[in-house]
Order: structure tokens, then sequence, then C-alpha cells
């Protein structure tokens, strides 16, 4: 049994007044200096407000809905409920049990976001990418293929990578423009050793030299062409743009931007974007068979190039699902399957001579 | 007039405290911190005293996370789909550059001001002083339609009404501001922001048209953009004297707008009354300018540490330069809290503690507890994206 005052708050007002307290074995008896009583709290219940503790000062608490506190500032106090108060500096189990509750809104909430992310974007940009003029889509396309022959110039140490003759030239746009019906789009012929080619916003295509060099067959470039074309049409590429900054900005809001949460952000986007393009890709795939088809050119010379490049690109790893194409293997199973699509050459053996020369020449 | 607020923070559990939650956070992808925020609001409010009774800080992380799904949901409509199309239609088409360009600062602008004052809301709510709670009424929305609305009349006349913009901020603020069932007053006038204004905005509009008329009557800055862009410099002097001269220009900028929200803050402090009593505030700006500057330092130090790591690892070839930046990040992300906490954030609340004075402290002690309505869970779009939060 021990004896000492503390300063009682009722929770009502920030008034408080001095009480008398009685420590026993099981709780203290908090009673007013003219000595009528205020209440029992029990130990076992008690806990010290200050979080984290404070030198000199403990502020008890009796129950997570009652706002009333007694501040104990006495020394022997401060010991005495410290050694016998055994849950003083423990969290309060809340009334309630609301981790369920938290759980199930934090997945649903996760799940909404992520299939806005998922679902929702690709259907949002591919909007977004119909609705943009055509001549933002051709400032966007223009903008990136300065990059790109910018950093290609650069890597070369050469003052030009545009490979240019103008029999190749005018043979590449005759196979587009019977791909396009007129839609406007463009081919760039670039000099660098990868094998690759891409499709920007606004219809322009870009090939790098070192995919004409592994190409055995004429058809193989214009299946790539076919590829490239079917990109375009359905303005894959700036789908492809608009849904990657959809992505990062939400991710980053997910992970908390100062948290270094920006990087796991850029490589998740990384990871979203590379999954989007693979279904472009499928698509892709599947229009440039019918492209082919129409024009009575075989897509099958493709399927050797694809090889090729699959031999000089490394082997699958951890990241191929950050990957962007479907893997050779099952790029090659919808190419065969489709069988022989034609019968004709798209270029004269002289065109295809310019074509494979074009950039030994003009660079 | 008596000071009546004590600081007793401990920098080494502040440090531990950041140093942790830093940890913990890389673990969990960042979700440790609505739990890490939290810890450390607690340790400041409670280091914090008024007349020998500390504050006690109520938020959880729960709360807060809560909030953070909220603000979720909201922001990937908002930024996900507006903030993508917009920065998007930016890049794409460059005639438009400007106008999308002011709609999206504007836009963000707006969205800060509100969530900022439901971060004031929230954590005021989560305050409490011998048991009674503090509380931020009025409306956010109404708070950011004033401060829009001056603060684009401000950017249209150059900053001359800026004060104006202050002093409405003040007014709504302050005056919405609650201890228990009793509001602050607030009695600031528009004419005491201008004089304390006046000579930053002066200044900028000095440099403003200064440079707009030499270059007129010069072409100078045409000049200098042309020789940058294509031709070698033929005397490096002239381009040091000129980046010199920009680096005084900003030095003094930066003097003039720290002492005004230094004279600001007293003067708002000094305007405002609770019941019957007065409060006066007198920190003198040498100090907050010996603070500020003692921090730029250190962090000039810290950025040119990274540069010479980043240096030591361009010597050492490129997969070196990776490494050493690698080390550069984490340590920066490690300690640039931390440092923001030791050398700005703490000296200037004990600052702030110490020159802040009443000439009634025991009216604190007479106030009912209000049946106002707290908001029930973090006004996260602020917190959860750590907008200006601690």
């Amino acid at each position: 049994m021990a004896y000492f005052t503390g300063e009682y708050f009722d929770g009502k007002s920030s008034r408080s007044e001095d009480a008398d307290v009685q420590l026993t074995s099981q709780s203290l008896l908090l009673r007013s200096t003219n000595n009528s009583p205020i209440g029992e709290w029990e130990l076992d219940r008690l806990r010290d407000e200050y979080s984290p503790p404070v030198e000199g000062a403990i502020l008890l608490s009796l129950a997570a809905d009652n706002s009333a506190r007694l501040k104990i500032t006495d020394p022997d106090a401060l010991f005495e409920l410290r050694t016998r108060c055994p849950k003083l500096t423990q969290k309060r189990k809340a009334e309630k049990r609301e981790w369920p509750k938290l759980v199930a809104a934090a997945a649903g909430t996760l799940v909404v976001v992520a299939g806005l992310v998922y679902y929702g974007m690709p259907v949002i940009a591919g909007a977004v990418a119909e609705i943009i003029p055509e001549t933002t889509r051709q400032n966007l396309g223009q903008a990136v293929e300065e990059r790109i022959l910018m950093q290609v110039t650069k890597s070369n140490k050469s003052k030009n990578a545009v490979c240019s003759s103008v029999t190749a030239d005018l043979a590449l746009s005759r196979v587009i423009s019977q791909f396009s019906n007129g839609e406007p789009a463009s081919v760039l012929v670039v000099k660098s050793k990868i094998a690759n080619a891409f499709a920007l916003p606004g219809g322009r295509i870009i090939i790098f030299s070192g995919l004409i060099d592994k190409a055995a067959d004429a058809n193989a470039l214009v299946g790539v062409l076919a590829h490239e074309f079917a990109h375009v049409e359905a303005r894959h590429p700036t789908s492809l743009l608009v849904a990657n900054l959809g992505m990062a900005a939400v991710l980053s809001i997910v992970l908390g931007d100062v948290t270094g949460g920006t990087l796991i952000a850029g490589a998740g986007q990384m990871a979203l974007g590379a999954s989007y393009s693979r279904d472009f890709e499928r698509a892709a795939d599947q229009r440039a068979i019918e492209f082919m088809r129409q024009n009575n050119y075989d897509v099958g010379p493709l399927i050797p190039l694809l090889k090729k490049i699959q031999k000089s690109v490394p082997e699958k790893n951890v990241l191929s699902f950050m990957v962007s194409h479907p893997d050779i293997d099952s790029r090659v199973e919808t190419l065969k399957a489709a069988g022989v699509t034609g019968t004709q050459q798209a270029f004269t053996e002289r065109e295809w001579q310019e074509i494979k020369v074009m950039c030994t020449k003009s660079v | 007039m008596q000071s009546f607020l004590t600081c007793d923070i401990t920098r080494s559990k502040v440090l531990s405290r950041i140093l942790l939650n830093k940890v913990f956070g890389l673990l969990t992808l960042g979700f440790y911190r609505f739990w890490g925020k939290t810890h450390l609001r607690r340790l400041i409010w409670q280091a914090v005293g008024i007349n020998g009774d500390r504050l006690t800080y109520h938020g959880t992380a729960k709360e807060l996370f809560v909030g953070f799904l909220l603000a979720l949901l909201v922001m990937t409509v908002l930024l996900g789909v507006v903030g993508g199309v917009l920065k998007f239609a930016t890049i794409s088409a460059p005639e438009l550059i400007g106008i999308e360009q002011l709609l999206n600062i504007v836009f963000l602008a707006a969205f800060w001001q509100f969530a900022r004052y439901r971060l004031w809301r929230y954590r005021l709510s989560r305050t409490s002083y011998r048991t009674v709670r503090f509380f931020q009424k009025g409306s956010a929305l109404a708070y950011t339609g004033k401060v829009m609305l001056w603060g684009i009349i401000s950017v249209i006349t150059l900053g001359w009404a800026y004060p104006k913009m202050r002093a409405v901020q003040a007014d709504y603020q302050l005056n919405n501001m609650a201890f228990g069932n009793q509001t602050f007053e607030y009695r600031g006038e528009t004419r005491a922001f201008y004089s304390i204004y006046w000579p930053f905005i002066l200044f900028l509009n000095v440099m403003f048209w200064g440079g707009n008329i030499l270059n007129f009557a010069t072409d100078i800055f045409t000049d200098i953009a042309a020789v940058g862009a294509t031709v070698k410099i033929d005397s490096p002097d002239a381009v040091r004297y000129f980046i010199g001269f920009l680096i005084l220009m900003f030095a003094v900028a930066g003097i003039l707008y720290v002492s005004a929200k230094v004279k600001e803050f007293n003067y708002k402090v000094g305007q405002t009354k609770f019941l019957n009593a007065h409060f006066a505030a007198n920190i003198p700006v040498l100090n907050v300018l010996k603070i500020g500057s003692l921090m730029g330092i250190i962090n000039i130090l810290f950025l040119v540490l990274i540069f010479v790591l980043a240096y030591v690892g361009f010597v050492g070839g490129v997969e070196a330069i990776q490494v050493y930046l690698v080390i550069g990040f984490i340590a920066y992300f490690l300690l640039v809290d931390a440092i923001k906490y030791l050398f700005l954030f703490i000296p200037m609340l004990k600052l702030a503690c110490r020159s802040i004075a009443i000439d009634n402290v025991d009216v604190f002690g007479e106030v009912a507890a209000s049946t106002h309505e707290a908001p029930s869970y973090g006004e996260g779009i602020a917190d959860a994206l750590d907008v200006g939060a601690f």
C-alpha cells in the first residue's frame, strides 16, 4: 500500500485537480482532495500515454474511449508504477477486431487500382491514342525519331546515320503503301549493327541495317515491314507511350515518392509496359500475316530471320518478363501456322541488292 | 509577457527513428511510412510543452493508411488519367506547351493548397493538450479558392498582390483554429504584410525589369544564349562574373525572402489572441539565417561528396560509376531527411519555442473540450503523398 498525489484530468476540459492516489495490489484508488471518490483504476489496464516514455512523468489512461488522465511526477510513485503495471508501455488492443476490415479495404483498393492500371490503362491509352490528332502524333514521332538518330549517330561516330538510295527508298515506300492504303507512313533505314526495327507515333518506321544484313530473303524484310506497319495502323506506339506515362504516375503514388519508390516504380512500369507491348506484338504478328496474304507475299522467310536474331540475343533469363516481344518460339509457331501466304517477291532483284548495300554506299 | 513553450527534443532519438523508418521503408517497399511517420510525430509532439504540460499526438498509422487508400483511389483517376494525358499532350504538341504547363501548374498548386489545409485539419485534431484537442475548422475548398484567386493575381502583378494573398491565408487559417471549444482570434492587416514583403518584391521587380530593359537595349541575353549554343566563349572571365552575379542575386533574394517570412511569422503570432491572452513572437532573423546557411553548407558538402564519388567512379570506368552512384544514392536517401531534421527542423523548433511569449498562460488551463467532429481518417492525400509532411 502506497500513497501519493497526482494531477487528475476528467477529459472534459483542460482543467485539472489534485488527486490523492492510493496504490493497492490490484488498482489505483483515486480521490479528490476533499475526499470524494473519483474512481478505481485497475493496474493491468493502465497505459502510459507518453510514447516513447519520458523521464520524470507518466500520463496514465484507463481505456481507449476514456479521455481522463492522471499525471504522476512523484519519483517514488513513478518507480512503483513502472514496476507494478505490467502493460504500462504496451499498445492497447483494439476493442473491435479492425484488421480484417482494414486488410480487406487495402486489398480491395489495390485490386481496383491494379485493375485500372492493368486493364483500364490500355483502354484509356488506346482511346487517347485515337483522339490525339494526326499532327500531334507526327510531332511526337518526329521528336522520338530525332532522338534515336542522334544516339545512333553518336555510337557510329559518323555525321549521318540515315542510309539512303533512290531505288531502295522508292522500293520501301512502295511496299509500305501497299499495306497502308493511303495512310501516311514512312520508312527510314539507319546504319547500325543491331538487328532491330520499330514503329514510332505518326506512322514512322525505323529499320536498323543490322536487320537487313541478317535477312537472307527479301520477303523477310517485307514481313518485318508488315509487322511494324501493323503497329502503326493500330497506333500501338502512341498507346504505349500514354500507358507508360500513366502507369509511372500511379506507381509512384502507391510506393511513396520519398521512399526510394521511384526506382521500384520504374522497374514495375517497365514490367507492366513490357506486358502490354507483348500483347501488341502478338496482335501485330497476326495482322502482318493478313497483310502478306492480301499482297500474295510469303511470310515464311521471316522465320529464319527471327531464329537468327534469337541466336544473337542472350538466352532467356530471370528478367525475361521484362522483354517486350513474346518469346521467339511462340512467334515462329504463329508464323508456321499461317502456312505459305503468297508466291510473289515484293522487291525486284535489283531493288533488293540496292537495299542490301544502301548503308555501305551512303555512309 | 512570458515565454511558455518548452522543447526538450532528443536529437539522437530523432536520428535513430528516422534511420529506422528509412530501413523499414526500404524493406517494405515504402509501406512502413505510415507507422514510421506516426512514431516520429509522437516523439516530436510530446517534446513540446506548454507551461510544463506536454502535447500529445493521437494519430495512428491505421488512420494514415486508410487515408492513403482513399487518396490512392482519387489520385489514380486524377493523376493516372488527367496527369498522364496532360503530360503526354505537353511533350507531343510543343506549340501548346505553355498553356498545358500552365494548366498543370494551376491544377497542382490548387491541389497542394487543398491537401495542406486538410493536413493541418488532421494534425490539429490529433493533437491534445491537457486532454483537450485542437481543431482546424473551415473548408479546405474555400481556403483553396481564396489562395488560388490571390495567387493568380500575384503572378499577373509580378508579386505585388502576394502580401494580400498571405494576409488572406493567415486570416482564414488562424481564425478557424480552435483549442477545445474556443477559437483563436486573429486581427492582422494587409498593410502590415506589405510593409514586410515590399523589399523582396521590389528586388524581384528590379531584377525582372532591369534584365528586360538591359536586354531590350543591348540584346545581351540573346547574345549570351547564342554564344552559349554555337561558339566557344573567348573570355571565360565574363562567364565567371556572370555566374557569380547570378549566385549573388539569388543569395540576396533568399535572404530577403527568409527575413520576410520570419517577420511575417512574428507579426501573425503578435496579432493572435486566445480568450483574453495575447501572444508575441520575436524570432531573430539573423538566427534563422544562421540555421539556414548551416543547413545549406551541409547539403552542399553532401552533394560535393556525391560528385566526388561519381568522379572517382568515372575515373574507374563505367561499372565503377554505377557502383559509386548506387552508394551515393543510398547514402543520400538515408541521410537527407536526418540532415533536414537535425540541422533545420529541430533548431527552428527550439528557436520558435524560445521566442514565443504569452501574457496569460493560464487561459489554456480553463478550456472545455469541443464537440466538434474530428476527421475519422488520416486526411491522407497530403500525408500519403508526403506533401510537406513530417
